[in-house]
């Protein structure tokens, strides 16, 4: 399959002389389409760094990053917004939702922005929040919502654009087990439909639910592990029916 | 004690935190104060110079006046009329009678109409006018009244053409008995000649022989007699009893001397309506800048209040606090704009020439210092208290965690948004997140826009009366004219300061948006120009509303019909509005837009 992100030496350093920190230091890696990859480590290691860099939410020092075929590290950052509208959807661990608008409107908002029409955007983003559980929850606002269906939503928003790549920084970090459960259930379910799925995480359960594990130190990859296909989904392994 | 000492220690250094923000705040409450303290002192100053020249001048309390009947001159058995009036109780003194006529004047290139009085060369017992330069009238020459000297550029040994004749002006002088140039003529002139329908004549004293060979058939002599009443407060019912029965008939027309000393005052009144006006504006647009400030803020003083609630501070001492933090900073700017006033009014406005004394600094009494001070403090109580109460009323836990007022929604515009390009989906529904903030931005511009179109209509009459007088200048007009463009670039300045608040406040409140936006797709180049348009919309708005309200404030305030300014001045005034207001918020929203996704993501995280 081909690589649908690409790292080669890429490299993502923070202030200078005895200051600096190596957040990402030559760090080789490849994301395969339909691959669903989890990113591990302890805090500080550069997870959510990396996680940056493939969104281009961030350039790196030095290194090139290819995001569906395209080298982003030199383009624009109007280009990269293109990119991220795109190809890459982003979950991240404090939701980001928009407080003003309904989980409706936050599902369509990227859409919208991507020009789709008014209409489409509103079918498209009702049938996802209906897949994703909430259909009698799109008219509730952000803070009406529990933590868990706020990041349903945020991962409905996500996808809303049929990304390339959807990429999660610590999504069920701000969560209980129980919404957690629901989110990786989520993830398990756009796993199964193709959807490429890169996770940061530092929780070692939701890392064994991936069929790869990459595991960061310092900013290098000290560990890149392919697990055999699981016939256990990760909701299951959470909530601990698997075990049973 | 201690509370006290740690109380200011706090606002010390919440102050020197935030160095930037109370500098302008500071900017923004002198500048009302200094225009208060200015229109304050004028209004002490409208009757002083007059009684001051009056007293000096030995002024008299009626003036009379004996016109010819239409197309006849007067007789020597006329003028037993003016005796008359000379001789009924009541007068304690009378000068001679004087005669006047007009007469056109011109030097260095300067054309004007002169109302030649011809004069004893002894001093009269009613109206001395005081000789500020040269020496009094004499065989040869003429004294020029001081204001209209200064508008034709005359200065004593200067040859001034006077009638058909080059005649040296001998001395410059001042007096009460008439108002000084250009509102001679308020108290009676014949201005037949068509060129002179609405000239503004100026007063020119010369012997009486003089006075005399200038008359004409269509400016004929008439008599000035000066009385001086044992009872001066009694000259308005003097003056009325003689004209009782009608209009004077072969009587002399007699002023009262309150008459006169009105229309003297009428200079420093039209200039106290327009800096009253203009500082009430201001103290408009700083209590506007003030609420934006608070408003803006309140996230960081809502998590400072939770620290300080956490440390053990009771809800009435957070309140007092953050009130003595804005109240210092709001008598720190009453005490400078009080310094500044005092300072300025004898620069700003200057009375007219044809009066003794000046402007004074010093005549600015407790009683209106603390008129500004108490103004001042008002307007930042207004501000502050409602924000200081709610902050002090905040739960610590929440106070310690949460980010401010959460951001308002409305339905309508996200609807409506929905269709629209991104700026303007984006632009819309962060102009809707903080209506209040949006409502303050379009007062501020529509009370800046509204100041600057009275004074365009101002300047407009005003200029329409020079051009129809014709003539030397009209040092009144001028002196208007600074006045107002002085308050027109106040309010600039303090609607530009305001609006740098707004955008600031603006800006950090939409990072999340935009950071959220950007990692959604939006370009930069998208998200400045949605918070462009947050901003310019309001502003828009603001720019008609006050265009509207101060064509139809002056057309509602002026007295007589008000001339309208070239259209183009309205059109070039509300283009420059909206270039400053996109100059304003582009550079903050260009900064916002370049931000790192990353870091306002994680600087924003609730």
């Amino acid at each position: 399959m081909s690589p649908v992100v690409r790292m080669i030496g890429v490299c993502k350093h923070f202030g200078k002389g005895e200051a600096l920190v190596r957040a990402v230091d030559s760090l080789d890696f490849e994301v395969s389409e339909g691959e669903a990859v989890m990113v591990t480590g302890p805090s500080g290691c550069g997870k959510s760094t990396l996680l940056q860099l493939m969104g281009g939410l961030d350039l790196p020092t030095a290194g090139e990053v290819w995001v569906g075929g395209r080298r982003i590290d030199r383009t624009s950052e109007r280009a990269r917004a293109r990119l991220r509208r795109e190809h890459v959807g982003f979950v991240f661990q404090d939701f980001h939702l928009m407080d003003e608008l309904t989980a409706l409107e936050n599902v369509e908002l990227p859409a919208l922005l991507a020009g789709t029409s008014t209409g489409r955007a509103r079918r498209r983003a009702s049938a996802l929040l209906e897949e994703m559980g909430l259909a009698d929850r799109g008219h509730h606002r952000p803070a009406q919502l529990s933590g868990g269906q706020k990041q349903r939503v945020a991962i409905a928003r996500a996808v809303v654009n049929r990304p390339t790549v959807l990429l999660a920084d610590e999504p069920t970090g701000n969560l209980d087990s129980v919404a957690t459960t629901e989110v990786l259930r989520l993830f398990d379910t756009l796993r199964a439909n193709g959807q490429t799925l890169v996770v940061v995480t530092h929780d070692q359960r939701t890392a064994a639910t991936a069929e790869r594990i990459v595991s960061l130190r310092d900013g290098a990859i000290v560990e890149d592990h392919i697990l055999a296909p699981s016939t256990v989904n990760a909701a299951d392994l959470l909530s601990g029916e698997a075990l049973t | 004690m201690s509370r006290i000492r740690l109380g200011a220690r706090l606002v010390g250094a919440d102050l020197r935190r935030r160095s930037a923000e109370t500098l302008l705040l500071l900017l923004a409450l002198s500048v009302a104060a200094t225009t208060l303290t200015i229109g304050l002192v004028l209004h002490g100053q409208t009757g002083a110079p007059y009684a001051l020249t009056r007293n000096r001048t030995a002024g008299p309390d009626v003036v009379a006046l004996l016109f010819p009947a239409p197309g006849k001159t007067l007789t020597a058995g006329d003028l037993s009329s003016l005796k008359a009036e000379a001789a009924r109780p009541g007068v304690a003194a009378s000068s001679r009678a004087f005669p006047t006529t007009w007469a056109p004047i011109g030097a260095h290139g300067v054309n004007g109409v002169a109302q030649v009085q011809g004069r004893d060369l002894a001093a009269s017992s009613v109206d001395r006018p005081e000789v500020i330069d040269g020496r009094w009238v004499g065989g040869r020459g003429v004294v020029v009244e001081r204001a209209f000297a200064q508008a034709m550029g005359v200065t004593v040994g200067e040859m001034v053409a006077l009638g058909r004749r080059q005649v040296r002006v001998v001395g410059i002088a001042v007096s009460a008995a008439l108002p000084p140039y250009p509102q001679l003529c308020t108290v009676g002139c014949i201005l037949d000649r068509p060129d002179w329908f609405s000239a503004q004549p100026g007063l020119v004293w010369t012997t009486r022989h003089r006075a005399v060979a200038l008359a004409s058939p269509s400016e004929p002599v008439v008599w000035f007699e000066y009385l001086k009443l044992h009872h001066p407060d009694a000259a308005r019912a003097f003056a009325s009893a003689s004209t009782s029965n009608g209009p004077p008939q072969g009587r002399p027309q007699l002023t009262p001397w309150q008459d006169i000393a009105g229309r003297q005052a009428e200079q420093l009144a039209n200039e106290r309506v327009a800096v009253v006006f203009g500082s009430t504006l201001l103290i408009m647009l700083a209590l506007a800048t003030l609420i934006v400030l608070v408003g803006g803020r309140m996230t960081d003083e809502v998590r400072r209040v939770g620290m300080l609630k956490a440390a053990g501070a009771t809800p009435g001492f957070v309140t007092r606090l953050l009130l003595v933090s804005y109240l210092s900073i709001g008598l720190l700017g009453a005490a400078l704009g009080i310094a500044a006033g005092r300072l300025l009014a004898p620069r700003l406005v200057t009375l007219s020439a044809g009066l003794l004394g000046h402007v004074g600094a010093t005549t600015l009494s407790m009683a209106q210092a603390f008129t500004v001070t108490a103004c001042v403090l008002a307007v930042v109580v207004l501000a502050c208290a409602v924000p200081a109460w709610r902050a002090a009323r905040t739960s610590t836990l929440q106070a310690l965690t949460d980010g401010g007022r959460p951001p308002r929604r409305n339905r309508l515009l996200v609807a409506v948004s929905a269709t629209m390009p991104t700026p303007a989906l984006l632009g819309l529904r962060l102009a809707g997140r903080r209506p209040r903030r949006a409502v303050l931005t379009t007062l501020s511009v529509a009370v800046a826009v509204c100041g600057a179109v009275v004074v365009l209509y101002a300047q407009a009459s005003l200029n329409a009366d020079r051009t129809h007088a014709g003539g030397p200048a009209d040092p009144q007009a001028a002196q208007l004219h600074t006045v107002t463009t002085t308050l027109t670039l106040l309010l600039a300045v303090m609607a530009a300061v305001n609006l740098l608040f707004v955008t600031r406040a603006n800006a950090a409140d939409a990072r999340h948006t935009l950071a959220v936006a950007r990692a959604l797709g939006a370009s930069p180049a998208e998200s400045a120009a949605a918070l462009g348009l947050a901003q310019l919309i309001p502003a828009l708005t603001g720019l008609v509303l006050g265009l509207v309200t101060g064509v139809l404030l002056f057309h509602t305030l002026s007295s007589s019909d008000p001339v309208a300014p070239p259209t183009a001045h309205l059109i070039a005034m509300a283009i420059l509005t909206v270039i400053l207001v996109a100059a304003l918020t582009a550079g903050p929203a260009r900064v916002e837009a370049l931000r790192p996704i990353s870091k306002s993501l994680r600087d924003t995280s609730r």
